[in-house]
């Protein structure tokens, strides 16, 4: 990288430059490279717009090569924009060389992107804003004991990076509404259950009962039919004629998927099991059901039984609490493809699987069991019926009339997070309350319209950071440093024990808040390993990726669903083992289930959940860049995308995100003939100066991992666009010069830059937990945490200490 | 904050003298607002998300025509090819830049406002100026429409925002996402009667009072920088309020029946864009609108043409044939879509026997053009209530990169609202008027 400014290029070098220099203005102005700008604009743009002649009446002599306000950047943005289209130099002058073209633009592309985060700057403040989906779902589970289908909950908006950013959040009048809506019905599902408690039931099902006497039907009233029941008809005999079908079901073409639904407890979680085997030689990878409905993929099984000697899985379900709740989905095969023969012929041409041989799933039954309690009670049940309900005897609500205002108060206090109440608001409620009684309303209806209310507003629905005694400090409460930490690391607000230590003067004591930390993260990891996880890993982007099912019929729903856990998965080993984040880039163990295990060719492994295990020494598999999460989002669905793989290593890996694209390039290929393989469509890429200026690295990254294909399988060669097979070469240099041949000292070359990643994290976590971008101010204390984890290797259980022991982390 | 009044109760008793002591327009059963001597005038702002597919390198023009000139004569592209039957009655203006807009990924946000350029600061969407003007005294100032897209606005082509309008501030309207959600707006709701409505609204109002006070009492303990930005919650509380205002001035005259069954959810993309204009169509027809911008959902339209790509994929069509050939589908389905409105146009009269067309204004656009392109953006313009404009041809404006709100500029001045500029515009477009 060409050096912009000296801050920038302590990406690359000592990181002691910037803390040497310290003078405040310094941070607001961007300087850009005198000698490239100079002699470009000199060569081709003076003549015209210079001592003499100022076109447009602009003149760019006197240029001090500096961005210090917005409108020194808007006359860069405008010599970058017609540099970008074409417009100049003019079509009848002296045209400038792709490489001085590349050069110039690549240096006012860096420089702008360099200065707009600059003069974006906040000031380090962090601005209020609201719960986003992730946080209301788990405040609601933490207060109710339930969660709220995530479609129902007000949408977060536009997220560049972390979903906790309020700057770019935006209230609007749908909001209000929306979240009073959805209060009610919380608080409606809330009283409906109140107090009481099911008993445990379990409901087996043997589908055969159904399907095998129906399909006998089908064929007896088709008789003599024409047309499309001929091929129906057919289609049935042959499933009549399969060897089980008096003691269990195929998945197989007339009987496609099993149904279930069921209403239920949301309160408890219900066990959904599955006892299947194969029938016949099976493809490995064809050896998972998938069983899930509207609250998503429940699980991914392995059947690795025989109809003989059938295995059982289970997995556990939530219920959705809301109108319409219940458990509700299908037990399938994880396939895609409408029938089961679309799907096998598609194997056929892309897998060389031949259709006749393949052996089907059979299912011997479909059992539910629950609900199954947590141990405690949530506050909104323990707060309506304090006494402990059982299966036989419901416990009473406490509330009336004459002591609801009490009722009111305790919901209010709670769910605004232990604030202290403002009279005129709580007498509001009563009196709002009161009336709707007076108007007829029963107590229940009454009591939820009241309580939806405080639901809806600023107190529950806004992260408000008091101001405190010494605003200008802008140090944070106690009580505000636990809401803040206990956001951070489990999405929700504190629990008891929190509050509690929070009044003890533990936020301000190291080791007592340290414990806090161990506490909570041991009770339960997954929430940060999730939300974090699932946002610096751009779940976003690998969802919105549509693989075509024609070129890769083994990419289903389960298989999707298999990578985002493996991600969640890895994370959590991560932090659960406090291991050096350099695994990311390199690890001897993988976090996987059977399915991915087999996709990625690592044996032995014949779980549903996900486990960590050691990979064998050929294997090319441990670390993030080698997990299908990263490789499909590093896709287009159709070819894998170097640019897009390059992109995210540049930003994660590097800590040195590539400028946005610019507007106004044009097309690529709209004069070329299409590009055969991968690597020459990079070449392509950046043989246009406009594109080179920033492809030219990423693409150049992204190449390393050519070894993986479109959803992350190994491959040694590559299918070009005419179909023929053409070797993988891996063959590219990082921007800090070093020189790759193989995917593996790829890896090796990354390790050199372990610390960029680590910033990269500790930068991460920080704008996830604090709530703010990251700014060029905020240097030293990023350093400061770096400095912290260098000595031990850079943890990740460390890191998350260091990054809440922070001064930022205290302040707003 | 000085606009809100702290006294709920004298606020409303005023509310309620006012609603009695302004004289309504006279209405007639289905709510029309009052018959003026000629048509009034109707303005609907369609479009969003990416743009069109551009010209074979080899082979001629997909969408955009090369040249300019009368439709008669230069013949329509294969994009364009689904107006046929209209051509006499479209204009196709080229070199028009939105000058505010620089997300290459964003065909929507800030497409109706010309978002902020240099020193100028975003404000209102152009229709939401025209709403305060000629959609004054009908039921709805103005309709927003939109559609929820699966995935986040940049991959979808919309950028940001919600919508194609935007408040004084230029913050996005949300805007009514569903058919259904339009359906409950327009018709009236089983069982709703004037007392009933009133006290439906009395209720909101409390609870506006009341979370008002929350928001008072949260806004003492804050730092001066987070109550600015508690000031956005203060701003919808007032909005909703305005709403309700509204409704209460026109509660006393019921809305419509429906006569269309309610729309279900999640409907197929095609499906859903003709049942919203279909309604919008009832609604202009009924005067219950006179003002309208929607933007059309995107990741819907293309499943439901059976596209597997991403929309931003579809975009990139580059070289790729397959690419190529499904966003030329695209394009073919939404001026398939857009001819079928100008025919619901043409074809519905409103209560004086006046042809509906005669008396729109009604465009059709986005900031991009095709690909990441932010420059001469497709502009589609249909409609006779512009008379001043001529249709039937491809104007090639001289002057490339002419600002998109010296357009909406335009557009507003025929439309007959009486304003002098559009934020950073810089005059009208003659090139347009006869």
């Amino acid at each position: 990288m060409k050096a912009i400014a000296i801050f920038t290029s302590y990406l690359w070098i000592a990181p002691t430059v910037i803390l040497a220099a310290n003078a405040s203005s310094l941070f607001h102005e961007t300087a850009v490279n005198r000698e490239v700008l100079g002699t470009f604009l000199k060569e081709h743009c003076i003549s015209c717009h210079g001592p003499d002649k100022q076109k447009a009446k602009l003149r760019f002599d006197q240029l001090d090569f500096a961005i210090s306000d917005n409108g020194e950047a808007l006359h860069y943005q405008d010599m970058l924009d017609v540099l970008n289209s074409g417009e100049m130099p003019p079509e009848d002058e002296t045209q400038p060389s792709n490489a001085e073209l590349e050069g110039m633009i690549g240096e006012l592309t860096e420089g702008l992107f360099e200065a707009r985060k600059r003069l974006a700057s906040s000031g380090g403040k962090v601005e209020m804003r609201r719960l986003n989906r992730r946080e209301y779902a788990a405040t609601i589970d933490h207060l109710f004991g339930f969660v709220p289908a995530a479609s129902k909950i007000p949408p977060d908006g536009d997220v560049e990076n972390f979903d906790t950013v309020g700057s770019r959040q935006v209230f609007t009048t749908e909001h209000l509404d929306q979240y009073y809506e959805l209060g009610r019905e919380i608080l409606e599902v809330g009283f409906k259950w109140a107090g009481k408690k099911e008993p445990v039931k379990t409901d087996r099902q043997d589908p055969e009962n159904f399907w095998t006497g129906r399909y006998r039907k089908d064929i007896e009233t088709w008789k003599g039919g024409t047309g499309k029941v001929v091929r129906l008809s057919k289609m049935r005999e042959e499933y009549l004629a399969l060897p089980k079908v008096e003691t269990g079901v195929y998945l197989s073409e007339p009987l496609r998927h099993l149904a279930y639904g069921f209403g239920v407890d949301p309160r408890g979680t219900y066990r959904l099991s599955v006892v299947a085997g194969l029938e016949g030689e099976v493809q490995p990878f064809r050896r998972f059901i998938k069983v899930g409905g509207k609250e998503g993929i429940a699980g991914v099984f392995h059947v690795d039984g025989t109809t003989n000697n059938p295995s059982e899985s289970v997995a556990e379900v939530r219920p959705i609490a809301l109108k319409g709740g219940g458990v509700g989905g299908h037990v399938s095969e994880d396939r895609t493809g409408a029938w089961l023969s679309h799907y096998l012929n598609s194997l056929k041409q892309h897998q060389g699987v031949d259709p006749k041989s393949e052996g089907l799933i059979w299912i011997d039954s479909f059992k539910v069991e629950g609900p199954f309690y947590p141990e405690q009670r949530s506050f909104f049940d323990s707060l309506l019926c304090p006494e402990e309900p059982t299966a036989t005897h419901p416990s009473e609500m406490v509330w009336n009339d004459t002591n609801a205002g009490e009722l009111i108060a305790r919901f209010t206090k709670k769910a605004f997070r232990h604030r202290d109440l403002e009279p005129a608001f709580v007498n509001g409620l009563v009196s709002y309350f009161k009336k709707k009684r007076e108007k007829g309303h029963k107590f229940e209806q009454a009591m939820i319209d009241t309580l939806a209310v405080v639901m809806a507003s600023p107190g529950f629905v806004f992260m408000n950071e008091e101001a405190g005694v010494k605003p200008e400090s802008r140090m944070l409460s106690p009580r505000d440093i636990a809401i803040r930490l206990s956001y951070f690391l489990t999405s929700g607000p504190p629990d008891d024990e929190l509050y509690s230590a929070a009044s003890a003067g533990s936020m301000s004591n190291s080791k007592a808040y340290q414990q806090e930390i161990d506490r909570i993260l041991s009770a339960n990891n997954r929430l940060l390993a999730e939300g974090f996880g699932s946002q610096w890993a751009d779940f976003v982007r690998f969802d919105s990726i549509s693989v075509s099912a024609k070129e890769f019929p083994i990419y289903a729903e389960g298989l999707r669903h298999s990578m985002k856990q493996e991600v969640i998965a890895y994370f959590q080993t991560l932090i659960e083992e406090n291991l050096p984040i350099s695994n990311l880039i390199q690890s001897d163990f993988a976090t996987v289930n059977a399915q991915l295990a087999t996709h990625y060719g690592i044996p032995n492994v014949t779980t549903n959940e996900f486990a960590k295990v050691s990979l064998p020494p050929e294997s090319p598999r441990g670390g993030f860049l080698t997990q299908g999460a990263f490789l499909v989002a590093g896709s287009n669905g159709e070819r894998s995308s170097p640019a897009v793989r390059g992109m995210i290593l540049m930003n994660r890996f590097l800590n040195s995100p590539p400028p946005p694209p610019p507007p106004n390039v044009p097309e690529l290929g709209s004069g070329a003939e299409g590009p055969l393989t991968n690597r020459q469509l990079v070449e392509l890429h950046t043989s246009q100066a406009q594109c080179a200026s920033c492809h030219r690295k990423m693409d150049t990254i992204g190449l390393a991992l050519e070894n993986f294909d479109t959803i992350g399988r190994w491959r040694e060669s590559e299918k070009n666009s005419r179909r023929t097979e053409e070797p993988v070469v891996i063959d590219g240099v990082l921007p800090g010069g070093e020189r790759f041949t193989d995917f593996k000292q790829f890896q090796n070359t990354l390790m050199a830059h372990e610390e960029d990643l680590a910033r990269n994290l500790v930068e991460s976590f920080l704008v996830y937990g604090v709530g703010r971008d990251i700014e060029f101010t905020d240097t030293p204390h990023v350093e400061k945490i770096m400095s912290k984890l260098r000595p031990n290797g850079f943890r990740m259980k460390d890191m998350i200490h260091a990054v809440a022991d922070s001064p930022l982390f205290f302040s707003n | 904050m000085s606009t809100i009044v702290t006294d709920p109760i004298s606020r409303r008793s005023l509310l309620r003298q006012g609603a009695c002591a302004l004289a309504l327009p006279f209405l007639d059963s289905v709510s029309r607002a009052a018959p003026t001597a000629s048509a009034p005038k109707r303005m609907i702002f369609l479009g969003g998300g990416y743009g069109f597919t551009d010209s074979y390198h080899d082979k001629g023009p997909s969408f955009f025509p090369r040249e300019a000139g009368r439709f008669s004569s230069i013949g329509l592209t294969k994009g364009l090819k689904p107006l046929e039957r209209h051509q006499e009655d479209l204009t196709l203006i080229s070199n028009l830049t939105n000058l505010g807009v620089h997300n290459p990924h964003g065909g929507s946000g800030g497409y109706l406002n010309c978002g902020e350029y240099r020193e100028h600061k975003a404000g209102f969407s152009c229709d939401q100026i025209a709403a305060k003007t000629i959609g004054k005294d009908t039921r709805f100032t103005s309709l927003v429409l939109t559609a929820r897209e699966p995935i986040p606005g940049q991959g979808a082509g919309h950028g940001s925002g919600l919508s194609l309008s935007a408040d004084g501030r230029g913050r996005s309207i949300p805007g009514i996402p569903t058919p259904l959600g339009l359906y409950r707006t327009l018709f009236a709701q089983k069982g709703d009667s004037p007392e009933k409505l009133l006290e439906r609204l009395d209720n909101q109002q409390s609870i506006l009072d009341l979370v008002r006070i929350d928001g008072g009492s949260v806004k003492r303990t804050l730092a001066r920088e987070d109550q600015v930005k508690l000031d956005e919650y203060f701003t919808s509380i007032r909005e909703i309020e305005l709403g309700l205002q509204r409704e209460e001035q026109w509660a006393n005259k019921p809305k419509m029946e429906a006569s269309i069954e309610a729309p279900a959810e999640g409907l197929p993309g095609e499906k859903e864009i003709r049942l919203m204009l279909d309604m919008l169509v009832l609604a202009l027809q009924t005067d219950m609108t006179r003002v309208a911008s929607y933007r059309l959902p995107v990741c819907s339209l293309i499943t439901s043409l059976g596209i597997s790509l991403s929309p931003h994929s579809l975009s990139h069509y580059g070289f790729d044939s397959g690419r190529r050939a499904a966003s030329e589908q695209r394009d073919g389905k939404l001026m398939e879509l857009f001819a079928w409105f100008l025919d619901r146009l043409k074809e519905t009269t409103d209560s004086e026997g006046r042809r509906l067309y005669d008396s729109c204004i009604v465009s059709y656009g986005s900031n991009l053009r095709t690909g990441h392109g932010l420059q001469s953006v497709p502009a589609l313009l249909s409609g006779g209530g512009a008379e001043r404009i001529k249709h039937g041809r491809h104007v090639v404006l001289p002057k490339e990169n002419t600002s998109l709100a010296n357009y909406w500029l335009t557009l507003l001045q025929q439309a007959g609202v009486e304003t002098p500029n559009f934020h950073y515009s810089d005059g009208e477009i003659s090139e347009l008027l006869a």
